[in-house]
């Protein structure tokens, strides 16, 4: 997996970028999954400030809702859900996609006509991952932050000016920062996954079948310790208090 | 003769997958515009010797030149002036699903576009003109998954024969088809090489394609070449595996169920 790395990386940066296959790849991965990543991103922001509303209102500090549920959505929630969903939806349709193409000779068919198969399939698949993760993690994070405020605020009655106000008060840019960090990397994580079982898939229906599960899984299971690990080193070495 | 200088020539060719072993230790020598035509039973390890031709596999042992090069230790980066000279079509015909029979023809010329400076007009009029010569008029717009076999097979030939490779491999370019299209298909073989001299390595199971294609004829047996002739020798041979493959007379051994 790590010469697969390498030599995508490799091609990234060697070779000319395939314009009309990353497009076409940006708008499976970015654009169709606008949808399930708002979705999440709304009903986890809302469920977060409702539980902590009902918590906090025991303590008598409501207005401190917003920001708690906002620095959980940027740093946490939002990254980790959406590179969630995006290994589901994306990572698996990938490894099923190169799976399929491979077990139906069509990579040979591509390498037979002088195509690197990389150059052609792999790469336009990362950048697609890379540009479009921090993008809809950056909406799902809009989406839950507005779907908190709407649920603490009006249905709630917690303060609104005093909710802003707490937000602006304790929540940087920084936290951003380091939802958009996590989702580079997770892409990264991914896409790696997805391609590699794809590509490594055996041949008949039951390898693309396991290739495409374990593409979904294995992808989701190292976004979530991963980010245990981006969380620990970005709060203590990259953005230290 | 002046015109038989050797295009390809395969030296001791072994290869094994795990216990198997597939080939063992093929010689075979090609002639720049002759047509050789591959048999040997099915399993045998025809696709697999061809797939080492272009480099999808390498062989464990062996050279395999190509224009006098040694295409063997070539890396995939260095493959590709080997592979601009030669089309296959796959057995299976591997056309990309995700693209329409126009563009899996025309998707070669526009891998080198930048290269050859073909206009879209001039792709166009190209992949018409293959696509009337395996006999597919009005199914451009098609999907792959809408073709039957046979139909699947001729757009495969299209997209192997559009760039006019010095070499063209043929992997059973006719299983599946009609009489009359396989006739054809024998045709066409024979045509790209008396039009473009490209030389043909064609396998096949058809005794048919065999006689009205082949200059000569190999047979793979056990993983060797177990005969090199021309097929009319072939024909007359008194050697019981070729003779029996020829008629498709089965032994003993083969009807024990
Ligand atoms: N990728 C592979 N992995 C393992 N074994 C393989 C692979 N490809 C082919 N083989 C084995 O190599 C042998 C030869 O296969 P090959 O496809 O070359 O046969 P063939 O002569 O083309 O037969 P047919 O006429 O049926 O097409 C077979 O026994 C097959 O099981
Ligand atoms: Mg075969």
């Amino acid at each position: 997996m790590g010469i697969f790395m390498a030599e995508t990386f490799v091609c990234l940066i060697t070779r000319p970028l395939r314009v009309e296959q990353t497009v076409q790849q940006l708008y499976f991965v970015g654009v169709l999954s606008q949808f399930v990543v708002l979705v999440t991103g709304i009903f986890t922001g809302a469920v977060f400030a409702a539980q902590i509303q009902f918590q906090f209102a025991k303590l008598g500090m409501e207005s401190a809702t917003g920001s708690v549920a906002t620095l959980a959505i940027c740093r946490e929630l939002g990254p980790v859900l959406t590179a969630l969903m995006i290994a589901g939806r994306v990572g698996s349709a990938m490894a099923a996609e190169l799976a399929t193409m491979k077990i139906s000779e069509q990579i040979d068919a591509l390498r037979a006509l002088a195509v690197y198969p990389v150059e052609y399939l792999i790469v336009p698949r990362y950048v697609a991952m890379m540009i479009s993760l921090p993008l809809l993690v950056a909406l799902a994070i809009t989406g839950g932050i507005i779907a908190g405020y709407v649920v603490a605020v009006p249905l709630l009655g917690v303060d609104g000016p005093y909710y802003w106000d707490n937000i602006n008060k304790f929540v940087e840019a920084k936290d951003i920062w380091i939802g958009l960090i996590k989702a580079f990397f997770f892409s990264i994580i991914i896409v790696t996954v997805a391609c590699h079982k794809g590509l490594s898939s055996g041949s008949g229906a039951e390898s693309v079948g396991k290739a495409t599960t374990e593409a979904a899984v294995n992808a989701s299971i190292s976004v979530l310790i991963a980010n245990f690990f981006f969380t620990l080193i970005l709060l203590k070495f990259v953005f230290p208090t | 003769m002046n015109e038989q200088t050797t295009i390809i020539r395969f030296e001791e060719i072994k290869k094994s997958f795990g216990k198997q072993s597939v080939l063992r230790g093929i010689n075979l020598g090609i002639y720049q515009g002759e047509s050789l035509v591959i048999i040997g039973r099915s399993g045998c390890g025809k696709s697999v010797l061809l797939k080492n031709l272009i480099g999808l596999f390498k062989p464990d042992s062996g050279r395999i030149f190509v224009d006098g090069r040694d295409v063997v230790p070539m890396n995939e980066k260095e493959m590709v002036s080997v592979r601009q000279k030669i089309g296959i079509v796959f057995q299976g015909g591997a056309l990309f699903d995700s693209f329409t029979v126009e563009e899996n023809v025309a998707f070669p010329l526009l891998e080198e576009k930048k290269k050859n400076g073909y206009t879209d007009a001039e792709i166009a009029e190209r992949v018409t003109e293959v696509l009337d010569a395996v006999e597919l008029h009005n199914q451009h717009n098609k999907m792959p998954s809408e073709l039957s076999g046979g139909m699947k097979k001729r757009v495969a030939l299209a997209r192997a024969i559009i760039r006019k490779p010095e070499v063209i491999v043929y992997d059973e370019p006719t299983t599946g088809l009609d009489p009359i299209m396989t006739d054809s298909i024998n045709k066409l073989i024979n045509r790209m090489r008396e039009k473009y001299g490209i030389t043909s390595i064609v396998v096949t199971h058809d005794m048919k394609t065999v006689f009205s294609c082949a200059d000569r004829v190999a047979m793979i047996h056990e993983g060797k070449i177990h005969t090199l002739d021309a097929p009319e020798k072939l024909r007359a041979s008194a050697d019981t595996i070729v003779h029996n493959f020829i008629e498709g007379i089965s032994g003993d051994a083969d009807v024990e169920f």
